[in-house]
Parts: structure tokens; sequence; C-alpha cells
């Protein structure tokens, strides 16, 4: 019999990781809709799906 | 393996841009411009190719040193995606012009925000690894990444101080100025040779090529003395890189003093790599994984004997600012790196998918006689080239006029 070893995520870790992730689409968010400089808009655009894509 | 193939080829384009300017130079795209490739070229492979090789290896370490899961849970996986969430923010930065101008530590001050909070994620999964630990000993492979991981964090933080013209745009201001603000970035620039590139990889030697001879350490005492020392006199080495400047004179000495004294501890790890072969040498004609790693430890004393020699200031004043600076960067970049790189995952692979063997040795013996006469030839050249640009610069003009000029 070979013992498969399940890793468990403690789920105070997921809340942490989750609340990182969802401020930082938040702060991308914020740069996309409101900052005057195309570049900082792009990079806010890139970052987003950046997020979205790792969070999916 | 995928930001090896993109950084690598992109030195390639930035090197046919140098080679052949005419054919290579699109006014119309100004991403395509040496000023932005060149830094994509060298963060892809320093911090995306190599970053993520020392973040995979030390995770897998850590484990097998520790006996113990890695720490944090999720947190790991935040550390994955967060850091190639920042090598895609910088890269795609740097095509469109963003840059705060510091060598190595380009990007913008959103983007270091983003790492410092993914860095401080890597080390708090790290520490509390080593933490709840079931082996009692901390095996110097990871001494050697807690210092990577440590040291890292602090350069990152003091030299990417600066000031936002505003929290809704890419421009910031650094928090230094003049020539403290140049002895702060290469305090942060030699250091990130010496803790990233170095002190990070040699946690790699330390743990793959016993573990593929199948033999210990050749002396545990030597690599805690090698830790230490390393440690204590690299953070001071960063002048080095600003002799002939407005620094004042003595803190150039220091840098070179103490680059010089680097040399000892650093031969001191390569003759403790080479060593642990001893009575396995017949290994290396059959097994093209390990030879890949012992001449990375070869090329690690190759370059660490050329490093403290540049440093001096006479030979520096023929040196810098030539192409004998790059061929030096890569004989410690390709030949170090690249092969204890390489020679790591091909050992990590079939470990990883339990796999008997590698797909094929002999492509990776094709892998290493062709990048070796390739790494060869790269340095040769560059010497013969570099040595002779600082000559012909000699020639018609005094050295110190060179230099003022070139500040």
């Amino acid at each position: 019999m070979t013992a498969i070893a399940v890793r468990k995520s403690h789920p105070v870790d997921f809340i942490i990781v989750s609340a990182i992730w969802g401020l930082a689409l938040v702060a991308s968010i914020i740069e996309i809709v409101r900052s005057p400089d195309p570049l900082m808009v792009i990079q806010a655009w890139t970052f987003a799906a950046c997020i979205v894509s790792a969070g999916a | 393996m995928f930001w090896g193939i993109a950084g690598m080829l992109v030195g390639l384009i930035i090197a046919l841009q140098l080679a052949f300017p005419n054919l290579f130079y699109f006014p119309g795209l100004p991403f395509t411009n040496f000023g932005r490739l060149r830094p994509l070229h060298t963060s892809a492979v320093i911090f995306a190719f190599g970053g993520n090789v020392l973040i995979a290896t030390s995770f897998y370490v850590v484990q097998r040193r520790c006996r113990a899961r890695l720490f944090g849970g999720a947190l790991s996986w935040l550390v994955f995606w967060g850091y190639n969430t920042f090598i895609v923010l910088a890269g795609t930065g740097y095509l469109l012009g963003v840059t705060q101008g510091r060598e190595y530590a380009e990007p913008e001050w959103y983007a270091d925000i983003w790492l410092t909070i993914v860095w401080v994620s890597y080390l708090i999964v790290f520490l509390g690894t080593v933490w709840k630990r079931k082996e009692p000993h901390i095996y110097v492979a990871n001494w050697f990444y807690l210092a990577f991981i440590t040291t890292v964090a602090m350069l990152h933080l003091v030299n990417n101080l600066t000031m936002p013209i505003s929290l809704l745009q890419t421009k910031s201001y650094s928090a230094f100025s003049g020539v403290q603000d140049a002895l702060t970035q290469w305090w942060y620039g030699h250091n990130a040779v010496g803790f990233f590139l170095t002190a990070g990889f040699l946690a790699l030697m330390y743990y793959f090529i016993p573990k593929r001879v199948n033999r210990p350490i050749y002396s545990y005492r030597l690599s805690i003395v090698h830790f230490w020392t390393l440690i204590f006199i690299y953070i001071w080495a960063g002048p080095h890189h600003l002799l002939y400047t407005a620094l004042p004179d003595w803190a150039q000495t220091l840098g070179m003093t103490f680059s010089i004294l680097l040399w000892m501890p650093s031969w001191g790890g390569m003759i403790n790599g080479l060593m642990t072969l001893s009575s396995a040498w017949d290994k290396l004609r059959t097994d093209p994984v390990l030879r890949m790693l012992v001449v990375s430890v070869a090329f690690y004393g190759m370059a660490t004997f050329e490093g403290p020699v540049m440093s001096i200031k006479t030979v520096n004043a023929l040196s810098h600012y030539t192409n004998w600076t790059i061929g030096h960067v890569h004989s410690g970049a390709l030949g170090w790196v690249g092969y204890v790189s390489f020679g790591a995952l091909y050992c990590l692979v079939p470990w990883l998918w339990k796999k008997e063997r590698l797909y094929s040795n002999a492509l990776v013996e094709w892998h290493f006689w062709i990048s070796t006469l390739g790494i060869v030839l790269y340095i040769t050249s560059l010497w013969v080239a570099g040595i002779m640009q600082g000559l012909m610069w000699r020639a018609y003009n005094d050295y110190e006029i060179r230099l003022t000029m070139r500040i």
C-alpha cells in the first residue's frame, strides 16, 4: 500500500492569500479607471489580467 | 524554462543590434530600442529564469532537508503566481519605457511594492518550514537559501526607496541623490550578484552535487566557513563598481579590498564542491548531468578569481566600461548560474515525476558540449575585444579624461 500524502491548506492561509489577491485586483481597477497616465493604465490592465488568470 | 528561452532570445537580439546596428534598428518601433530590450534581457535571465529556479529548488530542498511540508499552505502558491506576475509587470514595463533607471532594479514603485508582498510571503513560507522541521540540524544549503531571501529583501527595500509623483502615475524619484544614490545602487547591484546569483545558487551546489554523486559534502566545516565569510565580505564589495568616480577614495579602496578578500571564501566553496567528487571522478565520464554541475563549480572558481582581479584599481582602469566586463558577467551567468541551474533541473525533473532517468542523456551531452564551446568562445572573444578596447582608448586619451567624460 502506498500512502498518499494529502496537503491541506489552512483556512486562514486561504483567506490571507485571497485578501491579497482581491486587494491587488481592486488596486489595478482603480488605476485603470482613475489614472491619467496611459502607461499606468496599460500596466494596470496587465497586472489585472495576471491576477485574474492566476486566481482562476 | 519559458523565461530562460525568452531572456536568452532577447539577449541574442540585442547582441545582433550591437553587431549589425543598421539591420536591427527600428526608429518607428521604440520597444525594440536597445535601452528597453537590454533590461528585459538581464531581468528575464536573472530574475525570471534564475529566480524561478531558486524558488523551485528552495521549496524542494527545504522540505527534503527539514523533513517537513511547506509552511503556509496556499501562501506558496501566492509566491509562485505573485512572483511571475511581477516578472510580467516588469517586462512589459521595460518595453513601454517605464523604468526608474536603476540597473537590475528598473521596475517602478508599484511593481516594487507588489514584489515586497510576494517576497515577505516567500520568507514566511521558508522560515515557517525551517521552524517546523523534524530534522534538528539546518543543512548548509538552507542557510544559503535563507541568506539569499533575507538579504535580497533588505537590498530591494533600501534601493527602491522612492517617492511616486502620484499614486496614479508610473513615475517616481529616488530618496537618494548624487553619489549616495550611486553607492546605494551599486551596494544593491553587486549584492544582487552576491546574494541572488551566488549565495542562492551555492545552495543548489551544496544540495545537488552531493545528492548526484551520492557522497557527503567534502568538508562540512569548510561549508560553514564558506557561508559566514562569504556573506560577511560580499556585502562590502559594491563600491568596486564606482572606481574612479565621485565616490570618496576610501570607499573605493574599501570596495576593492573586500572584493579581493572574497577570493578566498569563494575558492573555499569551489574546492568543497569539487572535492565532493573524491573517489567518484569516474562518474564524470558517464553522467553528463554531474559533469554540468561540476563544470559550473569550475566556472564559479574562474569567475570569482577574475572578479577580484578586475576590482583592483589599476586593472579596473583598463577593464571598466569595456566588453571584458560583459565577458566576465557571462562566464558567471552562463557558466556558473546556467550550468548549476540546468544540472539541478536535470536532477529534479526525474525525481519529481518519479522517472528512472531523463528522456535522453545524449541530448544532455549535446547541451553540455555545445554550450561549453559557446561559453568559452564568448568569454575569450570578449577578453580580447575588451582589452583591445581599453588599450585603444588609452592609446589616444588619458584614462582619467576618458572616465570623466563617461560619468
